[in-house]
């Protein structure tokens, strides 16, 4: 009996001892500060997306800021970060939200009720949201944090500028099967309505806007015959001004990046390229020559360029950082699946 | 040959007919029939499993996580649920039901969830290619399921009602109808559940508590098996299977919600002839499932379906090829059908095999050594083969060891997936060794009232203890591409190294009508990435995604006169969710307990069970972000006459 009773004992004891629930990082993360914010996208389904803090003068990194912070993980997918009025709004893409934190990564709310977003612009304090599935950009009144709107797309709505007082929308067509056409949207903020709309190559997948306040935007073609292209939006025209063709049928290029100081795209195709704007005459090069690494995302910062490596996706990844000449600078391990730098 | 079909014709001709009565059968020969089977299992560390009432409510990996030397990946109740044995995924576990392969052609997988065990009878754990007898695939192991009759003379009804927290009801009923010629067998199972448990939302600031949502289950079966027996040496055995399963699949902890549900739908139908002659004993099998899975995710659009049709058939036998040499064989080939918007167009897969055993029981020792060759359409398949030995150590220790091979062929969507599907994949192959030793005690004592077989006291000791190792080279594994997909590859081999130990404890005493049952296992298990053909260095060593290194579970009963107790606890340490083993899911002890009473009247039995479930109200996760529910209740209620 006294053995049933110490059984029974130890038993409560191991129950009550346990405060972990859930997923647990073996590595305790300690807080710590830097100017530039990495997201790591994490698993799909996993819930395992974090925020790292990146010191580019000390090369320090800070990983899993986010829940050092606040004690809890900022959910499924992050897709991206927007600075505004000393608030980041993080866009948790399969969480269906945007949480809002202050510079410190402090929590202050989060704007629910999205389907699958993934970008976010902001223009007359409203705050535009692109959308994976909802065919729509919605509109949020940034003072209540709610949906107060949709602007009605024609699928994929992906990344979102802000030029001219116009909000430009990248519509990447039908999210599971897209034919084409595929258009730039533009929206007029003041009254959430659609006012132009701009043809680009099929498959866009990313722009830029330039200093001089030209879009670029990069799409990866088809493979009936359609070659990916880089193409120049004027926007005063939102007219079509250059197109470069890609050689190859086989080039797949994506996640355009741009260095506005010294006008040069980069965008990765298995290897990481660029593309000088400056001249008149743009060609493709190579910028650094990809071998065993998973390029997955690409952020330029400060004539600075990261081009992260997501590895086998079940690892934390890498960001690989070079200098303009495509020296590498340094390297470190973030979290998982990183995928840009802000 | 002639002459026996039509006597058999005749004599199921004058069962339709139902007028002339036979002479007497011996009972004997009957069980011989019901209880064994043509092929045997290799001399191994196989774990058997009779089912009795008490798992008429559970499913599969229930019983599976609280018995067997296995580790159960669920993603929360009535979800999907799938087995690791010693360190190999659910792909390399191959299900047998009845002798028939029962994992989806398209996944490769089983969800046990869909298993009611009301349904069956038997089941049966065997280590890599231990379970050759019925098919390859089982790298790490196979799980076989029986439907052995049970035969009773006389109509017998069952009836059982569950009701259980978050609104789950179910709903089983059995009736059966014997005689010395014919057995019918009808079950009927009926299960529905709300499951809005709550649980903690890692997701909120301050983790409040939050309602599970989409969970909802429905669940209806319905088995009828025949029995007949020709005449004294002669047994066909039927069994057909409906089983329809309905359920909503909740978001993760703080996933976005999409209303997701999936149905599945599947019969499966088995006939054996077995024939059992003096010297040569033969079973003759054949078999038809149709499955169909259906995924719905209308938020995103995402419409998966997948219509299967599998035919099967198997003629096996034994005799002794000299005296004291057994010899055991078997021929095979299964065609299967698979239609699914996964899929170009429809697909095909035909795959036959031969199965060869010899074994020798000599005083001390006995050894098998067994090889079995398939084909998959017209490629040949790698040979199985293995050897098992058992050796007697005075009467209270045996020695047994063996080693074995196994394969699997790359699933038909690992071929044909549109897009990303690869032909060029090899099959996955693994081999497993083991050794180990068992201690039987058996201690009775008499009491003054001596009669023929009843002891007043009767003690039972069990102890094993045994070692592993085994490979699994060319695993399987999706990989992104550079073109935006991904795509299955050869990519690594794993190393599997462990120990299993258990004890088991029987005390009865009759006079006070009093027994004790007490059970404990143990498993350490060491799996690790070896090699990996794109060059991940810095994943060799790290251990294998949700594979834990320990786990041990202590099952407690005892019942005195119409009472009876039980406790049964699971430890499952920590699991690493990453490949790189930065990230893990924290170790879980969950306890299980219940009360049964049994009230007898005239020649009814009403049993009736309270049971609770997740006893110290832990809080875990089993799949990362997928809560598991807290404490919750069970109340039973069998009836038998």
């Amino acid at each position: 009996m006294k053995n049933i009773t110490l059984y029974i004992g130890i038993v409560f004891f191991l129950c009550n001892c346990k405060k972990e629930i859930g997923p647990q990082n073996v590595q305790e993360y300690a807080k710590g500060t830097g100017s530039l914010i990495v997201l790591n996208e994490g698993n799909f389904g996993f819930g395992n997306a974090s925020v790292s803090l990146y010191n580019p003068d000390k090369k320090e990194v800070f990983n899993n800021q986010f829940k050092a912070v606040n004690g809890f993980g900022i959910g499924d997918v992050l897709q991206s970060v927007k600075r505004h009025n000393g608030n980041l709004y993080f866009v948790v893409n399969n969480s269906g939200k945007v949480v809002v934190t202050d510079t410190n990564l402090v929590y202050k709310t989060e704007i629910t009720g999205f389907n699958s977003p993934r970008y976010m612009e902001v223009s007359e304090g409203k705050g535009f949201i692109t959308d994976l599935k909802q065919k729509a950009v919605y509109v949020v009144d940034l003072a209540t944090n709610q949906i107060t709107g949709e602007i009605p797309m024609q699928g994929w709505t992906e990344q979102v500028l802000s030029v001219n007082n116009k909000i430009y929308v990248l519509d990447r067509g039908d999210y599971l099967s897209n034919v084409g056409p595929n258009f730039i949207f533009v929206i007029n903020p003041l009254t959430n309505t659609k006012i132009d709309s701009i043809e680009v190559t099929i498959n866009p997948n990313s722009m830029v806007v330039d200093r001089n306040k030209n879009i670029w935007v990069l799409s990866s073609g088809d493979n009936t015959g359609v070659n990916a292209t880089i193409q120049k939006v004027n926007t005063n025209s939102n007219l079509i001004d250059l197109t470069t063709i890609f050689n190859q049928a086989s080039d797949n290029p994506s996640r355009l990046s741009i260095d506005r100081e010294n006008e040069i795209l980069y965008f990765l195709n298995q290897s990481v390229f660029k593309m000088n704007i400056s001249a008149l005459a743009t060609t493709i090069q190579l910028f650094h020559q990809g071998s065993t690494e998973n390029f997955y995302g690409l952020s330029v910062i400060k004539g600075m360029i990261y081009a992260t490596d997501a590895k086998s996706y079940n690892e934390a990844g890498d960001i690989h950082i070079f200098d303009k000449s495509g020296d590498k600078d340094w390297h470190n391990t973030f979290s998982f699946i990183p995928q840009s730098v802000n | 040959m002639y002459k026996k079909w039509l006597k058999n014709s005749v004599l199921i001709f004058i069962f339709l007919t139902g007028k002339i009565s036979f002479s007497q059968l011996k009972s004997d020969t009957l069980k011989e029939f019901v209880k064994e089977e043509v092929l045997s299992n290799l001399n191994t560390f196989s774990k058997v499993s009779l089912l009795d009432s008490n798992s008429h409510f559970l499913s599969l990996n229930e019983v599976l996580e609280s018995s067997f030397p296995v580790y159960v990946k669920n993603y929360g109740k009535g979800q999907l649920a799938t087995l690791s044995i010693r360190g190999n995924g659910a792909s390399q576990t191959q299900l047998f039901w009845n002798g028939f392969k029962m994992n989806s052609p398209t996944l490769g997988q089983t969800d046990l969830s869909l298993i009611p065990l009301f349904f069956i009878s038997e089941v049966n754990l065997n280590y890599s290619g231990a379970s050759s007898m019925d098919g390859s695939g089982g790298i790490g192991g196979s799980i076989q399921l029986a439907n052995k009759l049970k035969w009773k003379n006389g109509i017998h009804v069952s009836l059982l009602q569950e009701f259980a927290s978050f609104s789950n009801f179910t709903t089983g009923l059995g009736f059966s109808f014997g005689g010395k010629r014919f057995y019918h067998q009808l079950k009927i199972l009926h299960q529905k559940g709300v499951n809005e448990f709550e649980f903690v939302d890692l997701s909120k600031i301050n983790n409040p508590l939050n309602t599970q949502e989409n969970n909802k289950l429905k669940q209806f079966g319905a088995q009828y098996e025949l029995g007949i027996q020709l005449n004294n040496k002669n047994l066909i055995q039927t069994t057909f299977l409906f089983f329809d399963s309905y359920r909503e699949l909740p978001p993760i902890i703080g996933g976005v919600f999409n209303r997701e549900t999936q149905a599945d739908k599947n019969l499966k139908s088995f006939v054996s002839w077995k024939s059992f002659q003096n010297k040569f004993k033969s079973d003759f099998r054949i078999s038809f499932f149709q499955e169909s899975m259906n995924y719905i995710d209308s938020i995103s659009s995402i419409f998966s379906d997948v219509k299967i049709k599998t035919y099967q058939g198997q003629y096996r036998i034994k005799f002794n090829l000299v005296k004291k040499i057994k010899m055991e064989a078997s021929a095979q080939s299964s065609y299967s059908e698979v239609s699914s918007n996964g899929f170009e167009s429809n697909k095909k897969r035909n795959e036959s095999g031969v199965y060869m055993k010899v074994s020798q029981e000599l005083k001390k020792l006995n050894y098998d050594l067994f090889a079995r060759q398939e084909l998959l359409g017209d490629k040949l398949s790698p040979l199985v083969y293995g050897a098992g030995l058992n050796y007697k150590l005075g009467n209270k220790f045996g020695l047994k060891g063996n080693y074995s091979t196994n394969y699997r062929v790359p699933t038909i969507n690992d071929l044909y997936w549109n897009p990303g599907g690869n032909e060029k994949l090899n099959p996955e192959r693994g081999w497993t060794a083991e050794l180990g030793i068992d201690y039987d005690k058996v201690s009775k004592k008499r009491g003054l009232r001596y009669r023929k077989g009843y002891f007043n006291d009767e003690q039972k000791i069990n102890l094993g203890i045994r070692g592993f190792y085994n490979q699994t080279n060319n695993w399987i594994q999706w990989q992104p591409t550079d073109f935006g997909y991904w795509e299955p590859v050869n990519l690594k081999s794993i190393e599997n190294k462990g120990v299993e130990a258990s004890v088991k404890y029987k005390y009865s005493n009759n006079k006070k009508a009093s027994k004790i049952k007490a059970n404990f296992f143990y498993t350490f298990t060491r799996s690790t990435n070896l090699s990996f053909s794109n060059g991940s260095e810095e994943l060799i060593n790290k251990q294998t995604v949700y594979v834990p290194m320990h786990k041990a579970t202590f099952f407690l009963s005892y019942s005195y006169k119409k009472l009876s107790f039980s406790y049964s606890q699971l430890y499952n340490s920590r699991v690493f969710i990453d490949a790189s083993n930065s990230a893990y899911l924290p170790y879980y002890f969950p306890a299980n307990t219940g009360v049964d009473y049994l009230i007898n009247f005239k020649q009814i039995k009403l049993k009736l069970g309270l049971k609770v479930i997740n006893l110290y109200n832990e809080q875990y996760h089993v799949t990362a972000n997928r809560p598991i529910p807290g404490r919750n209740y069970s109340v039973t209620l069998k009836l038998n006459f």
